[in-house]
């Protein structure tokens, strides 16, 4: 069996937040959720969601900034999910 | 839950009293979910590692910033809730 190291990912983009802007709009398969914890890949915005009553100075010392995401991995075909990031981030 | 019979029976007591107890129906769901965790859990784990990688060229370092497998996981206590 293979090492299992989990399907969360923490994805600070480049783009900031307009990057995120785009997957919110443009993605189709990556769908923004309130939680986690299905067979279907999701994804939250700390910042703006978990994360939003935390002063910007804590947020800043946790590392979570405008461009902040994060994923949780689920079953579809893994090259649909990285086409779609890329189809939503226009690279 | 398995146990002897004395020690079950308390569990059952407190079961029944806290209602902490799963329905029927969410018990069978729960058992049949757990034959395919297994398998589920190699998916995600190895789709998870291969998408990260290649999202990681559209990222940049941060604390926060973890992807299984590229580097170590730092401070997850901070992005728990």
């Amino acid at each position: 069996m293979p090492r299992i190291q989990g399907a969360m990912l923490s994805l600070d983009l480049r783009g900031g937040a307009l990057a995120v802007e785009g997957l919110m709009t443009r993605a189709r398969l990556l769908e923004f959720a309130p939680s986690f914890g299905d067979v279907a890949t999701t994804w939250t915005y700390p910042t703006r969601t978990s994360h939003r009553r935390v002063s910007a100075e804590e947020q800043a010392a946790m590392g979570i900034g405008p461009g902040l995401v994060r994923v949780s991995v689920g079953l579809e075909d893994v090259n649909d999910l990285m086409a779609d990031f890329d189809q939503a981030l226009g690279r | 839950m398995l146990g002897r019979a004395d020690a079950m029976a308390r569990v059952r007591d407190a079961m029944i009293r806290a209602g902490t107890n799963l329905g029927p129906f969410d018990a069978w769901l729960a058992t049949r979910g757990a034959r395919t965790l297994a398998v589920r859990m190699e998916r995600q784990s190895a789709s998870a590692r291969r998408a990260g990688a290649h999202f990681s060229s559209a990222t940049r370092p941060s604390r926060a910033s973890t992807i299984p497998g590229s580097r170590p996981i730092p401070s997850m206590r901070w992005l728990g809730g």
